[in-house]
């Protein structure tokens, strides 16, 4: 059957990694069909969830053929509620007057805390750049490059491998308090290291966590935190539109009801309406739960990977709050320079943990941390865009009675930097884990379409027998956030996928 | 039957009654988590009866676990290796499921009742493995060890005592088949099964009914030479026939402490109950092909009939270079074949392409000390003892 | 030369201190070993603090203890024994109750009352974690290979090491997917983990205790997978991840390792606390006491935790900065607390039918791994746990040496307590307050309990360090996370015995493989220094 294949790839899910897997192939002149369930292409990329974005890296934008968007820089400001914020941008210079203001013990050790982490970043970000190697796998190249990642890490000297060989397992929280007295800045390097997780700054392995983060933020802790000029839609836009030069086909509102199975091998899918297309290859984008369990069908799987997948983490702790407002509110203590940037509410490390505590039992906290992203709508009214953390899937009350208590309970939060905030609102609108589940089809609703903790890292992303882009079906691959080396809009699976597509081709 | 399992070890069967007031030696044993006897009288009586007359063993610990629901056939397919898709009804298949390596988790009988109903009867606890490969089918498992009580008929004399019994026409029932009586107002299911190579039946029913069957089966055989026959009696015929068993001749895929003790079916004999062409996809179905593409098959299990008549029992398997290359797992004089016979695990090509030149390390105790034996040995096929009366229809009748 | 010259000084007469003089005694080196308070053990011993009743105060049950060590220094000559448990147990709010015992049938039984899924993958579980037990045990006697060096005794440690750790000897090897199994054993949290085998939560709540015992981790720290194993790795007469009761309280243990000591010629001074080492041209060559006097030796093995080694009684001038920097970052918190009770009679648990040697073990009464997480986030905010994991047992159910025939002691183990206690931190009231408190808890399950008490100590992490030694009161001389195990453990670059002052050694729980009344430490720290001294070594261990 596969002999009449009208296409080489169908690619199911028009996600930001689908589109950077399409158009590699298609650079590669393949003939390429994706396949997205929903009216449009860009998944979670889009103006309502994003609110920022990471610079694409090089690698990933010139297999491309390079990315012609205009990324704006952003400010973070941690807020505090005796107007004291702290005002971070990324470079050293500026961000260490700026700490100084506070501490100057502190600011010294920002220096020495953002070197050493940026150290250790580039190391692991050698790594994210490709298929991650198997361990005993009996393949050459595989040997190699853990042989590579072992001298990268050998490289960095004693000390410095030493110290790397102690973070892997540390917790976020006592490696701030070790260096830092100043609360607020605690807090805010603890939001980022937690953001999209469920982990507590007082989890271990969430220091991991944050060299992952910077790791796809140009190595740097506040330095990497884009928006695109035009809106963050332009980046899947951008996408789009080199996928129609490159002639790859798109389909919306085509969802795949399965993949077509023939004699053990993926030849093909079958969508919702009755239509089957053929493919020599097809690659899914959509989360690896959802992967294995709709489009591959547990009648075609192995029961010690039924076991595995079951127990894949993806329950998503991050919510969206979009206020529509009929003016902007003025925040305490802030110019409009501030009022650009990325407003975090997480004071401190003990807040965080506090508020982590229910999330472990699906319980609710009224008092969660806050991302905060003032944009324009078409109207040029002000909304803000609130990323609130952690927000349960499900909770045990369920969503819907408890909406409006935790709607409220947010804007109380904010009224406390910005008073009249209660005054501006026109329209509230609450997208939960679960919402995102439904509306964006992804299992559990997490931004990483699974937990970035280490059993569920590297080699073992997103299960273990599953890591180098291959599913246990043949001719069936992955190339979304699920797979190596995970979320966070960089577009690098999709790109490691095709590679390991055109290998297989 | 519930029983009070707290803070109790072992469980008793609803023969227990019975199996106890009919043992001479007391002697016992834990089989699955149930005490049933190792020997009534003495073991050679028993295994006699098993080839001259009737033998009786109460199988009740053996797994049996139930699946119902609309995809059973599919799930029963799905589970084990062997292609089940043109079952019939009323029959009974003899298979292996694997793992996702293609190693082996058991062997035993599925029953299919209808394409919605099986029962499935095994060595191993296998409720749970069930349980998680069923994910994503429409069926229901129950674990109905408890709650069925079996009997094995087994011998020349088995068909006759059971129509005795009240079994009407079994002599009819052909080899792998199964019915359904009533008798004495209990639902009675009849399989020509077994697992001692002979003419023989198994015997399916309500724990109720469990006590009176018993002793119904006991008069009925009173003239047909029955025995009660334990764990003991139940080995020497499973080897003379060539059958395996779990954590004997090969180690269950989920028990296995050490990767590299688990067997795929073609190293354990069983690669005859593998379809690999079967259409749909089976648990181990790519490790399997994978290990049948590139030959990666690293060892068998033969047969052996031994020189002299000291049984081999753990003996090593050397190659005339005195290397190691494989291990006895189970090893019997043969009462009735007069033969010094053993199943053993080798290292390939031993036992497939190098027949000859094999020996075997025997310690014979000898009142407190050991003499050491170097037998030469030969491969032979597994079964050892197979008699026409086993698949013989109708069946043999002493009336 | 200067009087009072010895070849060896140990600091501290621990358990580990006293197994690394022991080794090195019967080496034939001239040993004495240096204690502060006025009675040996440190935290292995057994108190009579109240007459009549024998308490093991501290240390309350014994696994870990390595039996190559206890042949080696022949410890049953000594009078050490071990008995196993008979059971365990959790006690539930409905008056039902989960029980393990020492018959693997009867376990699966108890566990089907709850779950018949849970009873069968209790079976696969238990091969997993023995598996994992068979990977560590030969890594326990192993000194860490120093990763970063080239040395060709580290190359071939890190080769040993690794090879260990594939399980060649014990398993045959492994293959890719054990090999997993293990990274994930080690980095999950035992909530995850449990979740991968059973459904029922008095059976994961049951089991993930182990898990959180004595550490400032929740069931839901990732890292927490890694402490069940290190309660599980350990043995009784052969059985795999047992516990049992040293007979006549933890005290036998260490009395034991005494006994072999004195027999070798070795010397143990009570009263004798260590103020400081002496260098000279930054090498160690003796240490000064409280009492004024001063002792020399060729070698100084500490059996403080690595910051009171290197934070009291080392000066940091003789030590890189660098390194003074990571043991101040040691991880080493209090979280657990003890009450030591003289009861009159055997309290009724009505939970636990009579006859049930499911009560001949520990006993718990935390249902769900919910609860257990709970007394977590109370310890995170510096409190003690309203609803607390309690480990309780009774000795003298199968120990006729701890109290007179019908009267009883018990031993509550309490996780988790605060070292800092919020709001002001410990005093003698709110000390009371909080035995109250587990009492009250405990009565919940035992009506008579009160009735029966004739004296109870109460232990919180504060005693712990005033007065065994242990910094905040941490049973393991430090946490068992990633960061602070095999070459991080105490300090990366630091994980071989030897410190940075030269002749000062460390053999505490600090250091590889850890606490929990092992021994290992000890007898891994005697092999490097008879190593540097070129002594010859023998016994099993080695």
């Amino acid at each position: 059957m596969s002999d009449n294949s009208n296409f080489d790839a169908i690619i199911i899910g028009g996600g930001h990694n689908g589109l950077v897997c399409a158009n590699i192939l298609a650079r590669k002149n393949k003939r390429v069909l994706i396949c997205e369930a929903r009216k449009e292409c860009g998944g979670m990329v889009n103006n309502e969830i994003t609110n920022y974005v990471p610079p694409v890296t090089t690698a990933v934008s010139s297999s491309l053929g390079g990315m012609q968007v205009n990324y704006l820089p952003k400010t973070t400001i941690a807020l505090s509620e005796t107007g004291q914020h702290i005002r971070l941008v990324g470079n050293q210079h500026i961000d260490h007057k700026s700490i100084s203001t506070f501490s100057s013990q502190d600011a010294d050790r920002f220096n020495d805390f953002h070197e050493k982490m940026s150290k250790f970043s580039k190391t692991l970000g050698s790594f994210m750049m490709a298929s991650p190697p198997r361990i005993m796998n009996n393949s050459f190249s595989d040997y190699f490059k853990l042989f590579k990642l072992g001298l990268n890490v050998r490289l960095l000297g004693k000390k410095n491998f030493n110290e790397f060989a102690r973070m892997i397992g540390l917790n976020i929280a006592d490696e701030l308090e070790d260096n830092f007295e100043n609360t607020l800045l605690q807090g805010l390097i603890a939001h980022d290291s937690v953001i999209g997780s469920n982990l507590g700054p007082r989890s271990p392995g969430s220091l991991i966590n944050l060299l992952y983060r910077m790791a796809i933020h140009n190595n740097s802790l506040f330095g990497g935190i884009f928006q695109i000029e035009g809106g963050n839609d332009q980046f899947t836009e951008h996408l789009i539109e080199k996928c129609k030069s490159n002639n790859v086909e798109i389909k919306t509102s085509a969802s795949v009801k399965n993949c077509i199975v023939e004699d053990d091998r993926a030849v093909g899918v079958e969508l919702n309406n009755g239509d089957k297309i053929y493919a020599k290859k097809i690659i899914s984008n959509v989360d690896p739960r959802s992967t294995y369990f709709s489009l591959l069908g547990s009648q075609n799987l192995d029961t010690d990977v039924k076991r595995k997948i079951k127990h894949h983490r993806s329950k998503g702790r991050v919510a969206k709050l979009i206020l529509d407002l009929n003016k902007l509110p003025s925040f305490n203590n802030c110019d409009d320079i501030d009022l650009d940037s990325r407003m975090v509410v997480a004071p401190s490390i003990d807040y965080i943990e506090e508020t982590f505590n229910p999330s472990k039992f699906d319980k609710l906290s009224l008092e969660p941390t806050l991302e905060i992203c003032i944009k324009k709508d078409s109207d040029q009214n002000p909304k803000l865009d609130i990323q609130v953390q952690y927000a349960p899937y499900k909770t045990n009350q369920g969503w819907e009675n408890v909406k409006e208590n935790y709607i409220e309970s947010i804007i109380k939060i904010i009224s406390k930097y910005a008073p009249s905030i209660n005054e501006c609102i026109e329209h509230k609108k609450l997208i939960t884990p679960d919402d995102i589940e439904s509306e964006y089809n992804i299992s559990g609703g997490h931004w990483h379409h699974g937990e970035i903790q280490i059993d569920q890292l590297f080699m073992m992303r997103p299960i273990p027998g599953a890591s180098q882009y291959k599913t246990h079906l043949d001719g069936l691959f992955m190339c979304g956030a699920g797979t190596h080396p995970g979320g966070g809009l960089t577009g690098i699976s999709g790109k490691n996928a095709a590679k390991a597509v055109l290998d297989d081709f | 039957m519930t029983q009070d399992l707290r803070y109790s070890a072992l469980k008793k069967t609803p023969f227990h009654s019975r199996t106890s007031m009919a043992s001479r030696t007391n002697k016992y044993y834990n089989w699955n988590g149930y005490t049933v006897p190792t020997e009534y009288s003495t073991t050679e009586l028993e295994y006699t009866a098993a080839r001259n007359g009737t033998s009786v063993m109460d199988l009740t610990p053996m797994g049996k676990y139930e699946i119902t629901g609309d995809h059973a056939h599919r799930f029963v397919d799905y589970l084990v290796t062997r292609d089940l898709s043109e079952m019939k009804d009323n029959t009974v298949a003899y298979i292996i499921w694997c793992n996702e390596d293609g190693k082996v988790i058991d062997d035993g009988t599925i029953f299919k009742f209808s394409s919605t109903k099986f029962m499935l009867c095994c060595a191993v606890k296998i409720y749970n493995w069930l349980n998680d490969s069923a994910y994503g089918f429409d069926v229901s498992i129950s674990d109905v060890t408890d709650t069925i009580a079996a009997l094995a008929i087994q011998g020349p004399t088995s068909c006759s005592t059971l129509k005795k019994f009240g079994a009407t026409d079994l002599e009819k029932l052909k080899p792998f088949e199964m019915r359904e009586y009533k008798i004495d107002g209990f639902d009675i299911l009849i399989s020509r099964t077994g697992f001692t190579g002979d003419l023989g039946y198994e015997l399916w029913t309500d724990p109720k009914n469990a006590e009176t069957t018993w002793d119904n089966i006991e008069i009925a055989g009173k003239e047909l030479k029955l025995r009660p026959f334990g764990m003991h009696a139940l080995e020497m015929t499973r080897i003379e026939a060539g059958f395996i068993q779990t954590n004997t001749d090969f180690m269950a895929a989920e028990d296995s402490l050490r990767p590299t003790r688990m067997r795929s079916p073609y190293e354990i004999g069983m690669g005859w109950l593998v379809h690999l062409n079967k259409n749909s996809y089976f648990v181990g179905k790519k490790a399997l092909k994978k290990e049948k593409e590139e030959n990666t098959t690293e060892r068998c299990l033969v047969g052996l009939d031994i020189d002299g008549d000291k049984p081999a029992h753990g003996s090593v398997i050397y190659n005339s270079k005195k290397e190691d290359i494989g291990i006895v797992t189970a090893a019997l004089w043969s009462p009735i074949m007069k033969k010094n016979i053993a199943l053993a695990s080798l290292k390939r090509p031993y036992g497939i392409k190098i027949k000859e030149n094999i020996f075997a390390e025997i310690y014979h105790p000898e009142e407190l000390e050991y003499r050491k034996i170097w037998a030469r040995c030969k491969v032979v096929k597994r079964q050892f003892f197979n008699p026409e009366r086993r698949n013989k229809v109708p069946a043999d009748l002493y009336e | 030369m200067p009087k009072n010259t010895h070849d060896v000084i140990v600091v501290g007469a621990g358990h580990n201190g006293l197994t690394a003089a022991s080794y090195m005694a019967k080496a034939g080196l001239d040993v004495v070993v240096l204690e502060k308070n006025d009675w040996i053990g440190g935290a292995a011993v057994s108190r009579e603090l109240y007459p009549g009743w024998k308490y093991s105060n501290c240390s309350y049950v014994c696994s870990l203890l390595r039996p190559e060590i206890m042949r080696d220094l022949e410890l049953y000559k000594y009078g050490l024994q071990i008995i196993p448990y008979e059971g365990s147990a959790t006690m539930m709010k409905n008056g039902d109750y989960y029980t393990h015992y020492h018959d693997h049938d009867m376990t699966i039984n108890s566990i089907r009352r709850h779950s018949h899924k849970d009873a069968e993958a209790y079976e696969r579980y238990s091969r997993d974690v023995l598996r994992q037990c068979k990977i560590i045990k030969p890594l326990l006697k192993m000194t860490p290979p120093d990763l970063t060096s080239f040395k060709p005794k580290d190359l071939f440690g890190a080769l040993e090491f690794a090879k260990h750790f594939a399980a060649k000897d014990e398993l045959d090897g492994l293959g890719e997917k054990e090999i997993y199994d293990t990274i994930r054993f080690y980095t999950m949290s035992i909530r995850d983990y449990l979740e991968e085998y059973f459904e029922s939560e008095i059976t994961k709540a049951h089991l993930a205790g182990s898990a959180i015992i004595g550490t400032a981790l929740g069931p839901c720290s990732p890292g927490s997978a890694y402490v069940l194993l290190h309660h599980y790795m350990g043995e009784v007469d052969g059985s795999v991840g047992s516990w049992g009761y040293a007979r006549g309280g933890m005290g036998s243990i260490t009395q034991a390792m005494m006994g072999c000591l004195k027999d070798h010629g070795g010397e143990v001074k009570p009263s004798s606390e260590v103020t400081n080492v002496i260098t000279k041209n930054g090498k160690a060559i003796g240490v000064a006491t409280q009492n004024g006097d001063e002792y020399y030796a060729k070698k100084i093995v500490s059996n403080l935790d690595v910051k009171r080694t290197f934070l009291k009684i080392t000066e940091e001038k003789d030590l890189p900065d660098d390194f003074v920097r990571s043991v101040k970052n040691f991880k080493i918190r209090g979280s657990s607390g003890k009450l030591n009770i003289a009861l009159d009679a055997l309290p009724d648990f009505p939970c636990i039918p009579e006859g049930d040697p499911g009560g001949g073990g520990d006993m718990h009464f935390t249902e769900t791994i919910e609860e257990m997480e709970g007394a977590y986030d109370d310890w995170k905010r510096g409190e003690w746990s309203r609803n607390p994991y309690v480990d309780m047992c009774i000795p003298s159910k199968s120990d006729p040496t701890m109290a007179e025939p019908g009267k009883h002691y018990m031993s509550v183990f309490i996780q988790y307590v605060p070292f800092n206690l919020a709001n002001g931190g410990w005093n003698e009231e709110r000390k009371q307050e909080f035995g109250r408190h587990i009492v009250d808890c405990i009565s919940e399950f035992s009506p008579n309990f009160k009735d029966l008490i004739n004296h109870y100590e109460v232990r919180t992490p504060l005693e712990l360090e005033n007065e065994v030694g242990l910094t905040e009161g941490n049973i393991f001389q430090g946490e068992l996370t990633m960061d602070q195990l095999m070459f991080n453990r105490p300090v990366p670059g630091y994980a071989q015995y030897r410190t940075p002052l030269k002749n000062m050694y460390i053999c505490s729980s600090s250091t590889h493989p850890g606490g929990g009344v092992m021994g290992a430490p000890g007898a891994n720290a005697a092999r490097e220094v008879l190593l540097d001294m070129n002594v010859p070594q023998k016994g099993n261990y080695y």
